[in-house]
This record gives structure tokens, sequence and C-alpha cells, in this order.
């Protein structure tokens, strides 16, 4: 019995030396993740006022692979209206993207359904359907120059814009706009300088949600949203010439779903206590999002 | 799953019916079993009678009643490690019979292996394991300490959620879904040292069940299980102490007559002693760096209990728990003329429990358990800057403080009675109120620049909360093949001027088929108006305890199971089991959203939730055996668990993060010798499903200007091929330990040998993305290497 007892305690205490020694090599292992097949990836976000459309088609790359997910150059990309081929789209180098120039506004009509197939050797072909939304007005904006603050105390400028619902459908809305700024050279009174930015609205609004805006709470209703954002000008605006635009897209479900975890993705992003967020895609076989918008504009 | 008013009344009446069901020319036998030595009354003890092939089982509080016609009667009474007892007499009158059964561990042990509870075959309770708390402290142990949680993870169907860690999985539901009870009392966070210890200490726990489905309608309020541990009520009889000294912590335990065989306590304590080790060589080391370092690092819980036996109908316990984490580190650097900063952090949680039970016997077949209970679960955090330079004689001051608070606080009644009209009816009826107060989460943080101080407040409103049960329930027996356990649960939940409503019903059934198999099936219907929010991606307790809210409505689930039992050779119990269990409106933070609301975000945790649905099937597997020199079991799980919110994963359903597919546990005990025994734990599990960046990717935003040049703007982002779509590795660990007992002039000592993931397996604990050397990777750490233990226990 004794020299069981030993032996199980000689046992023991070499565990316990094996340990010491594990500790301080640390416990990691290198992890060798699955090969990613590379998908298509195209975005195509058609307005009704454009006049040219162009759908961007890249494809992913592994997470470890040490290329660029750059642009696809031999795609085929095509849109179909109604089931009908409507217009194929050709490569543009000025914008490294896949164009069809229409000669006119896109101005398709509320309903209509539009596919965008986009196909690749070496790829899985990829397509989505949208469906064109109704159009929907801006009824006013009224603009209040630093008529509010953050909460930091920082002045910001505030757009009431109002518009009209249309009831008993779904309705998803993107608020943006621009800036444009002129202004006189303090030293050369005879020469003008330009420049312009885009407006990122913030809302405090609980119907506004990482950019877009959905009517269920107010489906039918006319309704007016706060839109705030840093001044277009800090200091006495005098020697300025402020003129912009805002825009009310009434935009499809897939859109918005898009445009809200795109800025989700980014607004998170190293945020250890936050959960993961996957980037919206509505191209099945691929990556990638086709969007419709219909928009409204109000300049100034 | 709502029933509409007319079929509960036919519940009612089937039940009422079934009260009407016996003959008037019969007696009954009835009182408590316990422990011969201490006093310790015996929960679910058998009392069975051959003459009559008729029995009973004693309830939680060790009463029991066997009503019999007038004749003969051959008592046999037995409990599982004790010695079985007998008792002829001759039934023609009320019998009160107090029972007192002597340990079996001082017995032959051929006696102590034919003692049996009730066998598997003869519950119609499925999916419901009991484990003697006496086989779970022989167990191998992470750094020597016994626990009650981890052990429960090695049976079949549930599941740790990683290594190390005390949460509990029950077939694919989540933590918050466990019914965690402390004798009546829920405990809303059962983990200390951030989930490696239970808040259990085994030394003062009678019993712990575990019930994973086929709910019986007394419980209420959760969807996946019920978790029932006793406190010891303290030795009636003498004076006994016991405890440990260990490597990382110490506990004693206490208890004794207060007056012999009418009051007793028991008192129980363990306290940590990491800080206490570490800090002096920390200190010491930061020192030299003119660094002032103070570190807490411990946590320490208490367990109270005192039986009061007013007389042999009327019984009092009070019980409290008390149990606190504390995690603080403060860093002070004095550059003396120039200034000097200071650092604090820390992370504190802690549960208070306490319940008062009455129980009273109002006559030899109606039983009754009186409970008024208090709990509480505070959880805080909070982080601080300050800094102070001194620039040409002028003092500057500079500082950040920010903590974050929530916490759940209950105050409930209930009355539970056992009616027991014949040994062919056990009817349990009751009902109970909680005051729920929620304080789901709130920043507070103040900055202060110079002389100017600004403070603010986010986060979500306390909210108070009234839920209602009522249940009845038949266990009982049709003809001589057949049982049954009939019952529904009622529920109301009031929040925010708006009240919910349900009506569960609970069914479980048996059938005895030839060669003593038993065949059983369930289906139960369950709902939980309080919820957990949880983030997957951390370990930490942050986790915020909700309530259904007029905005957020309660979870739901039904479940069915089928399954067959048998004992074989007198100790080897075995069960096969297959379930489906459906959860409705599951709650989950959205993505993106954390559990610290951020600065402009005051619309308070419901803005960050969604609702969804889960699915959960598999089969399980059990082999075990309780008694004899050698005991053990082997559990294997096989198991699917999906969820599905709109809002998450495009609205794709996806494994729920703790989706295993296997799941094996083997665990084996052996008494070499009175004094030399030793056990071994292995365990197999498919790794976690986890969300990892796959693949990279352009995404573009639209131009904001008309006319634009290029239409979109692109940007570089990465994800993974969809939520938890990424296995980590799989899962095994081999703990051994061996122990040797002396019995001493004055106590019995044990020292306890061990050692944690014995072949040092680096098993999957977090994947970190990284670079070296310029190039990026993931690389899996493991949290535990090897761990010994060495622990030295004594009894007196």
């Amino acid at each position: 019995m004794k020299k069981i007892k030993f032996g199980l305690i000689a046992i023991a205490i070499i565990i316990g030396f094996t340990s010491c020694e594990d500790m301080f090599r640390g416990a990691i292992l290198e992890v060798e993740l699955p090969e990613h097949i590379s998908q298509l990836a195209p975005y195509a976000f058609f307005k009704d006022t454009d006049s040219v459309l162009t759908v961007m088609v890249g494809k992913s790359v592994g997470i470890l692979d040490t290329i660029n997910p750059d642009i696809v150059y031999d795609a085929t990309v095509e849109l179909y209206k109604n089931g009908a081929l409507e217009y194929t789209f050709t490569f543009s180098n000025d914008v490294r993207g896949y164009q069809v120039d229409l000669g006119q506004a896109f101005n398709p009509t509320a309903g209509d359904e539009y596919e965008l197939k986009v196909s690749a050797p070496d790829f899985e072909p990829t397509s989505a359907i949208q469906i064109i939304p109704s159009p929907v007005l801006i009824d006013s904006i009224a603009y209040d120059a630093q008529g509010g603050v953050n909460q930091f105390g920082d002045p910001m400028d505030v757009y009431n814009l109002t518009f009209t619902d249309p009831a008993g459908v779904s309705n998803y809305y993107e608020m943006n706009g621009y800036i444009k700024i002129e202004y006189q050279d303090p030293w050369d009174t005879t020469f003008s300088n330009e420049y312009g930015y885009p407006i990122n609205f913030e809302s405090s609004d609980p119907n506004f949600e990482n950019g877009t805006l959905s009517d269920a709470n107010f489906d039918g209703q006319q309704y007016t949203i706060r839109l705030e954002t840093y001044p277009a000008i800090w200091g006495q605006p005098d020697n300025y010439e402020i003129s912009g635009g805002i825009y009310l897209n009434s935009t499809s479900p897939e859109y918005a779903t898009y445009i809200s975890s795109l800025n989700n993705y980014w607004n998170t992003l190293g945020n250890p206590f936050s959960e993961p967020v996957l980037l919206y895609s509505n191209m099945s076989g691929g990556l990638g999002t086709f969007g419709v918008l219909v928009t409204d504009a109000k300049t100034f | 799953m709502i029933l509409k008013l007319n079929q509960l009344l036919l519940i009612a009446a089937f039940l009422f019916c079934s009260l009407l069901g016996f003959a008037q020319d019969k007696f009954t036998i009835s009182g408590y079993i316990e422990d011969a030595a201490t006093g310790e009354k015996l929960i679910g003890a058998n009392v069975f009678d051959p003459i009559s092939n008729k029995g009973t089982t004693s309830n939680t509080f060790g009463f029991y009643s066997l009503t019999l016609p007038k004749d003969s009667v051959y008592l046999s009474v037995s409990y599982i490690g004790y010695q079985t007892s007998y008792f002829r007499l001759y039934l023609d009158k009320d019998i009160s019979l107090n029972i007192k059964l002597a340990d079996g561990t001082q017995l032959d042990e051929i006696v102590v292996t034919a003692s049996q509870g009730e066998r598997i075959e003869n519950r119609v309770q499925m999916s419901q394991i009991e484990v003697p708390i006496k086989q779970i402290q022989k167990l191998p142990a992470l750094l020597g300490e016994v626990d009650i949680l981890k052990t429960l993870q090695l049976l079949p169907g549930v599941q740790s959620g990683g290594e190390g860690t005390s949460g509990l999985y029950v077939r694919g539901g989540s933590p918050d879904q466990n019914l965690i009870l402390l004798d009546g009392v829920p405990v809303y966070n059962a983990s200390h040292l951030f989930g490696f210890f239970s808040v259990f200490n085994a030394d003062a726990i009678k019993s712990v069940t575990l019930t994973k489905g086929g709910f019986p309608a007394r419980y209420g309020g959760r969807l996946s299980s019920v978790l029932e541990i006793n406190m010891k009520e303290g030795n009636m009889k003498e004076f006994k102490g016991e405890g440990a000294i260990g490597t990382v912590f110490s506990k004693l335990t206490l208890e004794g007559p207060i007056i012999k065989d009418k009051t007793s306590f028991i008192v129980s304590a363990r306290r940590t002693y990491i800080d206490a080790l570490a800090s002096p060589f920390i200190g010491a080391s930061l020192s030299t760096q003119g660094i002032d370092a103070d570190i807490d690092v411990y946590f320490y819980d208490l367990n109270a209990k005192i039986n009061h036996k007013f007389s042999e109908k009327d019984r009092l316990f009070l019980s409290a728990y008390f149990g606190n984490d504390v995690f603080r580190t403060t860093f002070k650097e004095d550059l003396k003329e120039l200034g000097g900063y200071t650092t604090t952090a820390g992370l504190e949680w802690g549960n208070i429990t306490s319940a008062v039970r009455w129980n009273r016997m109002w006559n030899n077949k109606l039983f009754s358990n009186t409970t008024a209970t208090y709990s509480r679960y505070k959880f805080n955090t909070g982080f601080g800057f300050e800094s102070i330079e001194v620039d040409n004689g002028v003092t500057n001051k500079t500082a950040f403080a920010s903590e974050y608070l929530s916490g759940i606080e209950d105050v409930a009644a209930k009355i539970d009675f056992d009616y027991i009209p014949d040994p062919d009816h056990f009817i349990r009826f009751g009902a109970g109120v909680t005051q729920h107060d929620f304080s789901p989460g709130v920043s507070q943080s103040q900055i202060t620049v110079g002389t100017i101080d600004t403070a603010f407040n986010t986060g979500s409103q306390d909210t108070r909360a009234y839920e209602f049960a009522l249940y009845a329930e038949d266990d009982m027996k049709i003809g001589t093949k057949f049982q049954a356990n009939i019952g529904v649960h009622a529920s109301a939940f009031n929040v925010e001027g708006k009240t919910y409503y349900s009506v569960q019903p609970r069914l479980g059934l048996l059938y005895h088929l030839p060669n003593d198999y038993s065949l059983k099936a369930s289906f139960t219907t369950m709902t939980q108006y309080i919820h957990l929010l949880t983030n997957e991606g951390l370990g930490l307790p942050t986790d915020l305890w909700v309530p259904t809210t007029k905005e957020i409505i309660p979870e739901q689930s039904w479940q069915t199971g089928i399954g067959i039992a048998k004992t074989f050779a007198d100790v080897f119990e075995v069960s096969i089991e297959a379930y489906y269990k459906d959860m409705k409106n599951l709650v989950s933070y959205v993505e993106g959203a954390s559990f610290i609301a951020l600065p402009g975000e005051d619309e308070g945790w419901e803005s960050r939730v969604t609702q969804g649905d889960g699915k959960s099937y598999g089969a399980e597997f059990f082999l075990q055996k309780k008694t004899g020199d050698f005991t053990g079991w082997i559990g294997y799980t096989l198991a699917w668990t999906n969820r599905q919110f709109d809002d998450i994963n495009g609205g794709e359903v996806y494994p729920f993060k703790y989706d295993r597919r296997h799941d094996l546990s083997i665990v084996l005990a052996y008494d070499i010798t009175d004094r030399i025994s030793v056990s071994a734990v292995w365990v197999y599990g498919t790794g976690n499903a986890i969300t990892l960046p796959e693949f990279r990717q352009n995404a573009y935003y639209p131009a904001a200007y008309p006319d634009a040049f290029n239409p979109y703007s692109p940007t570089q982002v990465e994800r993974g091929e969809d939520k938890n779509s990424y296995r980590m590795g799989a899962y095994h660990r081999l703990d051994v330990s061996i122990e040797f007992h002396k019995k001493r002039k004055y106590w019995d000592e044990t020292i306890v040998i061990g050692a944690y993931n014995a072949y040092s397996r680096v098993n999957p604990f977090f994947i970190n993305d990284e670079y070296r050397f310029g190039e990026r990777r993931f690389v899996q750490y493991g949290l535990f290497p090897i761990v010994p233990a060495l622990s030295y226990r004594f009894k007196f």
C-alpha cells in the first residue's frame, strides 16, 4: 500500500512540475481559417434622377490574403425590367465600374421590378431584384443656423424636414445633402473660392436609426424629422455665400437595410463591447447590394 | 400556448375528481424521513409496501404519506447511500411514523449498494437528474474547489459556456432560462470570479436536482431548466464542522444543535486569497518604478441557516446567502513637483438571498410550505483617471470617472401544498407572487478639467413589475402499467400598466414495458417574463436582467420529449431521451449594440434589443451508477440549436453560439481502499460557433453630390460568411484527482491532489486577430494548461 501511495504522490509531483512549465509556455495556437471562395460583390444604387447608371463590381478575398478586393474587369452586367433585358452595361475606365448612359433621367415607374444580373468567369453568378418605391415629396424644410446643441454642448445646425408619408405601404427614407460655400479671397477681393462637402445628418428621432428612417410608427401621416449637423460656417458668415441641397430619398427596404448596416459597421468597429455587425447583402449567390431610390430635393 | 377558460375548467375538474377516487376503509402512515446521525431530512426517500405493491416518496422537507387498506403492512424505506429500513405493522388506524435512516458509508458494501431510492423506471418525471452531493465531492475540481454547476455541466443536455466557466446551457437554452433556486429563492448570477466558480459552496448543500424538460406544473418562469439546490438544515444531534484549505481559497462549515432535536444551525463561509498572495509581489515590482499599486481580487460568500421545530407539525427555516466578488485596481504615480496621476478600475458584483419557510403538516395527508423570500443581484463597474500637472507653480487637474450600475431585486411570497390522498395520487398545488425591481443599466460619468465639472448620465430607468403564479398537478398511477403527471401552471406579469397572462399545460406520461423498461413522454409549455441581455463576445458579468415590457413581450416555449429508462443490475440507471424545443420571443442585442449606452443613446435598453425564435433538438444518453465503491456516469448528447431574428444575420437562421453537435462526458470515481480514492473526468465537446471576419470586400456609399464624377465612394469592410459560421476547435480535457483519507483522534482529514486538464490540451477560449512581424494572423488562446490542485480537507 505504501508503494502505491508513494507512486501516486510522485505522479502528482510530476504533474505539478509539468504544469509550471506549461504556465510559462502559454497556451496559444495559430488558427487555420477555411479557404475562402471568392464571390462577386456588385454594388448598384439607382436614383430616378440618374442619367448614367453605374454598377461597381468587386470581389471578396480571404481575410488573410495579401491581395486587395479589387474590381472585376470582365463581368457581364445586365439590368432587366419586369423580366425583359433593358440594359447591358459596359466597363468604364474612368469610374472603374460598369455604366450605361441613358441620355436622360432614369425616371422609373413606381412598382416596376428591376433585376440586376452580374456574372464573370470563375465566379458564381449573382442577382437581386428591386421594386421601385413610390416618390415622396418634401413639404417643407425649416433651417435654423446653430439652432441646437449636441450632448457636449457644441452648437449644431438644425433642419426640420417635413413630408407626407404614403399610407398603407412600408416606406424607408434617407436624408442627405451637400453644402457649397463661396467666399472672396481676403487678400484679392476680385477672386472667389468655392468648396463643398456632403452633409451627414444626425438625429435623435426615435424612428431614425443608423442613417435611415422607417415609417413603421407614422404610416400615412405628415411627419417632421429634426436633423442636425455641424454648422456649415463657424463664426460670422458675412463674407460667405452658402448654397446647397437637401435630399429626401424614398428607398427600397433593401437599400435602407444596407445603408443602416454599413453605418452600423463603421460606428461600432473596434468596440469590444458591441455585437458583431454583418454587412447586409441582397445579392443571391454573391455579395453586394442592389438598391433603388426615388428622390426629391430642395436647394437653397 | 394559451388555453381557453373551458379547457382550463376541464383540467381543474379532472384534478378535483382525482381527489375523490379513494375508498374510506384505508389508513395513513405519515411522518418524516431523516438521517439518523444528523437529523437532516431526506428528500426523495422511497417508502414501499411490497404486499400491496404501493409506495410513495418523501417531499422536499422529508415528509411522506402513504395511505393503504386496513391490513398487514411491510414497509421498506430506502434512500441512496443509506441502509434500507424495514417496518412490519398492522394498519388499522392512522399512524405517525418518523423514520431514521443510517448512513450507508458506515455499513457493509452489500447493504449500501442494495439501497435505492425510487427507481428511474418508476418515476414519471423524465429529463431530471439528481447527482448525490457525496458523488460531486469526489470528483476532480479546478484549483481543488468542488463546484456544483461545473459538475452539472458534465450531464447530458447540459453544456458549459467556455473553459472553466460555470454557466449552464441546457438543451440549447441560454443561462437566464435556468431557474436556479437556492432553498426556493431565485439566484440571478450564480458565478464567482468571472464564472470560474459557482456561488454554491458544496459543503453547505444537501441536494441538487436538475430538471431539463417535462417540467411539472409547480415550476414556472423559465424556459429551459430548473435547478433546485437545497441547503443542509444543520445537525440536530451534535456539533460538527468541516473545512478545506486550498491554494486559492479556504472554507469552513460549522453546524450543530442550538437546542438538541429542536433547533439547529449551519454556517458556511469561503474566501479567496489570490490578492493577498499576489499583491505583495506585484506591489514590490511596481514600487521600483515609482508606482504605488493596490490590487483587490477576491470573492467571499456566506451561507447560514437556522431550523426550528415548533412541534411535530410545524417547522420554521431561516436561510440566507451573501456573496460578493471584487476586482479592483488602483495605480498611483507621484511625480513629485511635476504632479502625479491615479488610475482606478474595478468590477464588483454579488448576490443576497434570504428565505423564511414555514412547514405545516395540516393532517397526515396534507402538507404545506409557506415561503417569503428576498433576492438581490447587483453589478457595477467603474473606471477613473486623475492627472495633476504642476506647471510654474500652477496646478491643473484633469479627471474622468465613469461608473456603470445594474441589478435586480425580488421580494416574493408563495405557498405550496402537497396532498397525498392515496398511493395513486400525489397532488401539488400552490400560488405565489413576486415583486421585481429591475435596474437595467445606468452609466454615470464625470469629466473635470481645471475647475469645470461636467457630469452626464445615460441608460435606462428602473422598472417595477409583479409576477403571479398559480399551479396544480397530480402525479398519478393509472392501473399497473400507466403513470402520469398532469398539471397546469398559470401566470401573469404586470409591468408599466400592462398585464400579460399565460396558461401552460404540463403533461408527463410513463408506460411500463416488459422486463422493467419504461417508456416516458412529456409535453410542456413555459413562459418567461424576465430576460438576460448577454453580449456574446464577453465573459464578464455585464449581462443585464431586464423585464418584459410594453414593447418586449414574454419568451415562450414548448418542449416535447420521449425516452426509455431502466435500472440494470440494481445499480446502473440508463436513460435515452430525444427532445424538441421551440422557443419564441427570445431577446438578443441587435447587431452593433452593447450593454453600455453611449452618450446620446438615451432611449434605454429596449432600443438595443430585438426578439426572435430558437429551435433546439437532439438526443441524450445517460448511464449512471450512484452507489458502491465504483461510481460515476457516461453522458452523451447529440444536439442542434439555432436562432432566427429578423434583425440579425439578415433574418437568416444561424447556429446558436453554444450549438454543440457532440458532447460526451465520462465521470469515474473509485474508492481503492478506505483510505485512498481516485477519480477522473474526461469531456469532449464540439467547438463553439463564433463570428470571425473571414473575408474582405469593397462596399460603397452613394455620393451625396448631384452629378458627382464617381457616384460611389468605396470603403473596405470585413465580415464572416454568416453569424456564428466559424467553428472553434473541439474541446476535450481530462481531470484527475486522488484523495488520501485519514482518521485522526479528533478529526478526519483528506488530502486531495489533482490536475485539471491533465494532458494540457490548449482548449479554445477566444480567438484574437493580431499582427506578428507585420503579418496578420488569428490566434486561438487557451485559458488553462494543466492546473495542479492541492487541498487539505478536514471534518470533525
